[in-house]
């Protein structure tokens, strides 16, 4: 079943996310799609992520179709202009991707080209409305196209941003201007989740809770100093720092959180960077 | 005002390099107002051009003049000799830089400044970019605080997701236009401005060769 | 408040009434420019020496360092500057290029200033003195504990020394008829001053063991021999009476009381001179007015006093008595100390109008007398006072005759006077760091009653220095350039005290009041749009310009910071080898193009020497300096002179020695780094 569908039906849906590799070996990126394949809903395919260049974002989509697995296509507006990324979209739609995820996108200076220009000409919420004009038949001037869009417009929040209330209104935006699903940006501290979702909740969208498999209680640290929007519980970071096998005890932590999140959500979204392969294991932990 | 950041010794001995008599035009409004290129900056840099040149054994002859404006023909009028010179370094503005150049015609002119942005002079020796010049102001809808030149990315519908403690994603020391745009339209009882989504930004008013002309067409 | 620069002085200077320019030469004084400075003093103050140890000092009553402190020690600093001249060759003749000839009849005070005037105009100038020496009242009338003879010589030698002739011993009247001068000159000035005592017409006047004050300090002054009895009374309350009695006590006289009309408050002698007189052990009763001489034998035995209930009325001398309360003392000697008169006897019977009083017909506005090309100046005219007094007469007269021989017309002076800049603002007293004024030292009053050696030690070198270096430069700090001024704000936002602001007008300006000189905004407008008054830029750059022959640094120093000094400007002191030094007010007007043009000029490497940071002057001023240093370091290296070749150095206040060290060091490195490559290719100045 595809990844709407999933949705549609109230599945606890799974995705995960491969990033394009930077060159044009791909054999170990096809090596971990092959290996989460039948685990996930979908796969989402990041943009340079990270302001990082890498091979672009559809054609990689087109090797996840052709694997027979659902992408899910990461757009930013960073390396784009509208007119770059409306052509794209038709492009992607031909290849056969169904589901984009609208992001705005790190900014170039957090990147490895950091005197590239950035473009930021759209940003997420209008891309989102660029999209649904897609699909009506439409190109943002207003001109018909031959053969629409059929895609399945997402976007992201960040449930744990500080401050949260223009956030929160960024993402009724965001609904408003057609988000038809939302993954999230890791969530550690279940309890504020849970009250974020109180407030989302009325929004009839369905949200992915992000999981970040995290690998040691430094990395722990680490993201709490420097990543925006993620703060890790020091109970976990405790949890981590107590064990010798603090891989096995971030896989485990994962896995629970997934467990708890199946009454919360409509899913989860895991991360895992640079571990793809323990993605399997925490579904494994997670009873999924 | 036009804020303008020095150019290195370096990089105007290199422009310079094959000149041995040179004038140093500095501008008398908004780049001795930003402190990079008024009288002071401009004798600044004669002198540390002519000591340069001295260590290498090449010496150099530098004028120096300062008018009101280099972006006014009236004024660049002021500028008696400058026939007389190889090339002038000028501390305008990219205007001014330019309308020396389209006065003296056949002369060399360089630029003396990197002009940086249109800003505010916060206190003494630190400007602030406010305005990008982008030819359609918004600033009725964001609670006075521009962020198409204060926020990164120049976004239009809030903050993006690397706004962290009220901090721009790109560094530490900026604010987050849109965190300061929220809690203004809040004070301001606005918010609902915040969640009205804003159309995408016509570029065209400028991006191009612009012009503005307030000539009435004779009847 | 006041904020252009018009006619605006310091109180100091507005107080003084030659209005000498006070904080010119206080400020060269405080730089280590000790001739500079007495340039500066003369020109108003013709007799610096003199007026260095007896003016009565109108300008320190108004300086503005009382509000923060105690006022400068003004006078004080004007001595030393003459007393440093002393070692120094008097001043150069003027041509007499203006082809007429001014006959000036006493060499006083007044007469004296009229001539240096007249002479620096390029007149001819004659000075006619009855006396065997000028100087006056302050010759043959102050005595010599206060001003040593030879101070007033040397001031009227360096008068001399200008061209003017001076024929002593001649009297007019007597050796020389004032018709002949009329005739044989150009223009005749009379400044003869006062030079009669008045009696009182009381019983017993003419007792023997009478005297009056003149005579009495003319035998003091000339006669080695001179005694008084040991019990003396002095008559009269004023400035002349103290030193009638300090004299006697000096004559023998053990047992000397002052009596006068005047309460103690209204005393017009000057509170120092009572304080010294009570400290030599001279009495003092007030509000007593002489009734009679008690006589015995034809000679003084005592007198007898009534109270004195008031002595003005309305503003007029009209004193009353109590003739109930009276008392009597015992003396031996009594003097008379009432006041003096003109000598005029050698004008009577001729054109000139005067009255036996000796009042001379004379009109103030144009210093004329009745007869046309005859002027008159001095205490003559205006009545008794203080010698600073007779000089501005003297000056007047001067400007009036240069005025008459030119035009060939007498026409009303008008000399505008200048205004005085307001006390400083309350909301920066507690900014102005405080420094005491520096005493002045005094004989023991026990030993100097014995003799008339002088009894005021004058400053040192170091202690004038520091002294002036509390002067704060009142309305002399910064000043607009209107036409160049952008608006910028940029001195506006580095003052520390407050003082620019910009007004409707889009250019800045500067409260007076509050601006102290430092001389930071200075450094920062980007439109080279102010100046310091009192440290100008020319003079800066001009000095850090400067080549000397053989390889040398150029030494920045604070005139704050640094009390002896390298400069060659200097008497005292001559510059190390090899060290151009540029003093200035302030260290914090530094300017980063002062020390590129010192690496133009040649030096080898610069060194800015500055107080330790919690001596600034001006607060967190050092901070100025230092980022200056470090912009001319960047510039330096990017130069490819190399960041080395400047340094800052701190250097303790008041400690030459430290700069010296400094300098040392400096100059170490320097040789190792070796001479400036910049200056490789000039050419040799010629
Ligand atoms: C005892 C005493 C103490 C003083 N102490 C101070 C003090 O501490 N501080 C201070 O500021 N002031 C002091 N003064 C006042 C000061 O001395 C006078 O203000 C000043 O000297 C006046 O100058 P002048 O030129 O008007 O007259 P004078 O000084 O009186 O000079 C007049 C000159 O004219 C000469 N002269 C007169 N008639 C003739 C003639 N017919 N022919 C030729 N020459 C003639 C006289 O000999 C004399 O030299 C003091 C005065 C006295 C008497
Ligand atoms: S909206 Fe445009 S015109 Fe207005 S301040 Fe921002 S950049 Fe300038
Ligand atoms: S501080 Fe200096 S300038 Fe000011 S009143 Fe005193 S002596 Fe004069
Ligand atoms: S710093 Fe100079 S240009 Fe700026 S306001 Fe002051 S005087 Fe004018
Ligand atoms: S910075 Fe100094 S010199 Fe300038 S106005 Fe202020 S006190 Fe005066």
């Amino acid at each position: 079943m595809g990844f709407k569908e999933a949705l549609a039906n109230g599945e606890f849906v799974v995705t995960a996310e491969v990033g394009p590799p930077k060159g044009t070996d791909i054999s170990g990126m096809v090596h971990h799609v092959k290996m989460l394949k039948d685990k996930v809903h979908a796969l989402n395919v990041t943009d340079n992520q990270s302001a990082v260049m890498r091979v672009s974002t559809i054609a990689i989509t087109k090797v996840l179709l052709d694997l027979g697995v659902e992408p899910i296509f990461q757009m930013t507006c960073r390396d784009r202009n509208r007119l770059g990324l409306q052509s794209d979209l038709l492009g992607a739609a031909i290849f056969g991707v169904k589901n984009v995820l609208a992001l705005t996108g790190d900014h170039t200076m957090l990147g490895d080209h950091k005197e590239a220009k950035p473009v930021f000409d759209l940003e997420s919420v209008q891309l989102l409305q660029v999209i649904n004009q897609l699909n009506e038949g439409y190109d943002m001037a207003g001109n018909e196209l031959q053969g629409k869009t059929d895609f399945f417009a997402g976007a992201i929040i960040t449930p744990e941003a500080n401050p949260l209330e223009p956030q929160f209104a960024k993402f009724e935006k965001k609904v408003e201007a057609g988000a038809k699903f939302f993954q999230t940006q890791a969530v550690y501290d279940l309890k504020k989740f849970h009250s974020f979702m109180g407030r989302a909740g009325k929004y009839d969208v369905p949200i992915l809770a992000g999981i970040l498999l995290l690998k040691s209680a430094g990395m722990a640290k680490y993201l709490n100093k420097f990543v925006a929007g993620i703060s890790v519980p020091d109970e976990l970071i405790q949890e981590l720092a107590n064990t010798d096998k603090p891989l096995e005890k971030g896989i485990e932590i994962a896995g629970r959180q997934i467990r708890e999140l199946r009454q919360v959500c409509a899913g989860v979204h895991v991360m895992a960077i640079g571990a793809e392969d323990k993605v399997p294991a925490i579904l494994e932990a997670a009873g999924l | 005002m036009i804020v303008a950041e020095p150019k290195t010794l370096d990089e105007i001995k290199a422009m310079t390099d094959k000149f041995d008599r040179i004038l140093m035009v500095g501008c008398g409004t908004c780049t001795t107002v930003s402190l990079t290129g008024g009288e002071r900056e401009v004798n600044l840099m004669a002198t540390a051009l002519r000591l340069a040149r001295k260590v290498e054994g090449k010496e150099i002859e530098i004028g120096e003049q300062t008018i009101l404006r280099q972006c006014d023909f009236e004024y660049i009028d002021e500028l008696k000799d400058a026939d007389s010179y190889q090339a002038i370094v000028s501390f305008a503005c990219g205007a001014g830089i330019q309308g020396l150049a389209r006065k003296f015609v056949g002369k060399p002119v360089l630029p003396g400044v990197n002009t940086q942005f249109i800003g505010f002079n916060e206190e003494y020796g630190y400007f602030t970019e406010q305005c990008k010049a982008c030819g359609d102001c918004i600033l009725h809808l964001t609670g006075g605080i521009c962020p198409v030149a204060r926020c990164a990315k120049g976004l239009l519908n809030g903050p993006c997701g690397g706004t962290n403690n009220g901090k721009c994603e790109i560094s530490k020391d900026k604010d987050c236009a849109w965190v300061l745009i929220y809690n203004q339209l809040e004070r301001l009882g606005n918010l609902k401005q915040f969640k009205k989504i804003m159309a995408p930004k016509d570029f065209s008013k400028a991006g191009n060769i612009r012009t503005m002309d307030l000539r009435k067409a004779g009847d | 408040m006041k904020d252009k620069v018009s006619n605006i002085k310091p109180p100091c200077v507005v107080a003084c009434p030659v209005h000498a320019d006070i904080q010119t030469y206080v400020g060269y004084i405080g730089q280590g420019r000790f001739k500079e400075a007495l340039d500066v003093v003369r020109r108003r103050c013709t007799l610096p020496g003199s007026l260095g140890r007896i003016c009565n000092h109108p300008c320190e009553s108004e300086c503005r360092r009382n509000k923060i402190d105690e006022a400068v020690s003004i006078r004080s600093i004007k001595r030393f500057a003459a007393d440093v001249g002393m070692g120094l060759p008097h001043p150069d003749p003027i041509p007499k290029t203006k082809g007429k000839k001014v006959a000036i009849i006493g060499g006083g005070p007044s007469g004296l200033t009229a001539a240096y005037d007249l002479a620096k105009e390029g007149f001819d100038v004659t000075i006619i003195e009855k006396n065997d020496a000028c100087g006056g009242a302050i010759y043959t009338g102050v005595p010599k504990y206060r001003l040593p003879k030879d101070i007033v010589a040397w001031d009227v030698a360096a008068i001399a020394s200008l061209g003017v002739e001076i024929k002593t011993n001649t009297e007019v009247g007597e050796d020389i008829s004032f018709d002949n001068l009329t005739k044989d000159y150009d223009a005749v000035l009379i400044a003869i001053g006062l030079s009669v005592s008045r009696g009182l017409p009381i019983p017993g006047a003419d007792a023997e063991g009478i005297l009056l004050a003149l005579p009495f300090l003319k035998m003091v002054n000339f006669d080695d021999n001179a005694r008084v009895a040991k019990r003396v009374v002095v008559i009269g309350g004023g400035n002349v009476a103290i030193d009638v009695a300090r004299s006697a006590r000096r004559i023998g006289a053990e047992d000397v009381k002052i009596f006068c009309l005047e309460s103690d408050e209204e005393m017009p002698a000057s509170p120092w001179e009572i304080e010294e007189a009570k400290e030599e052990g001279v009495q003092m009763f007030p509000s007593w007015g002489p009734k009679e001489v008690v006589v015995k034998d034809g000679k003084v035995a005592g007198m007898i006093f009534m109270r004195c209930l008031s002595v003005f009325e309305n503003g007029m001398f009209s004193p009353k008595f109590d003739e109930c309360e009276l008392t009597q003392v015992e003396a031996d000697n009594i003097i008379f100390s009432i006041g003096q008169g003109a000598d005029v006897s050698g004008f009577l019977n001729t054109e000139l109008s005067v009255d036996e009083r000796g009042r001379i017909a004379f009109n103030p506005t144009t210093m004329q007398t009745n007869m046309k090309g005859v002027f008159a100046c001095g205490e003559v005219v205006t009545g008794p006072g203080a010698a600073v007094g007779a000089m501005k007469s003297g000056h007047r007269a001067a400007t009036a005759i240069a005025k008459y021989l030119g035009t060939g017309k007498v026409s009303a002076l008008h000399i505008s006077e200048p205004e005085a800049i307001d006390q400083i603002p309350d909301s920066i007293v507690d900014m102005i760091t405080k420094l005491p004024r520096t005493p002045v030292k005094m004989a023991n009053p026990v030993e100097r009653v014995t003799n008339f050696e002088e009894i005021e030690f004058g400053f040192d070198q170091k202690t004038a220095m520091f002294e002036a270096r509390r002067c704060m430069s009142c309305g002399a700090g910064a000043q607009i350039i209107e036409e160049k001024c952008a608006a910028c704000l940029t001195c506006v936002r580095v003052c520390p005290y407050g003082a620019p602001y910009v007004r409707e007008a889009r250019a800045a300006n500067f409260t007076l009041e509050n601006c102290q000189a430092c001389g930071i905004c200075a450094a920062e407008c980007p439109a080279l749009a102010i100046d310091i008054n009192l440290n100008i830029d020319t003079d800066i750059m001009g000095r850090a310009s400067r080549s000397l022959d053989e390889p040398f640094i150029t030494v920045f120093t604070c005139q704050y910071s640094v009390p002896e000094v390298l400069n060659p400007d200097t008497v005292k002191t001559t510059p190390p080898a090899g060290v151009n030094q540029v003093s200035m007010l302030c260290n914090n007007r530094i300017d980063t193009l002062h020390i590129l043009a010192a690496f133009e000029a040649g030096a080898d490497g610069v060194l800015v020497a500055a107080c330790p940071d919690e001596k600034c002057r001006h607060n967190k001023g050092i901070d100025w300096p230092k980022i200056r240093v470090a912009r001319a370091k960047d510039t330096l290296d990017e130069i490819g002179l190399g960041a080395g070749r400047l340094e800052l150095a701190k250097v303790a206040k008041g400690s030459a020695d430290d700069l010296a060290g400094a300098i040392d060091t400096f100059k170490e490195k320097i040789k190792e780094l070796g001479p400036n490559p910049a200056s490789r290719q000039l050419t040799p100045s010629k």
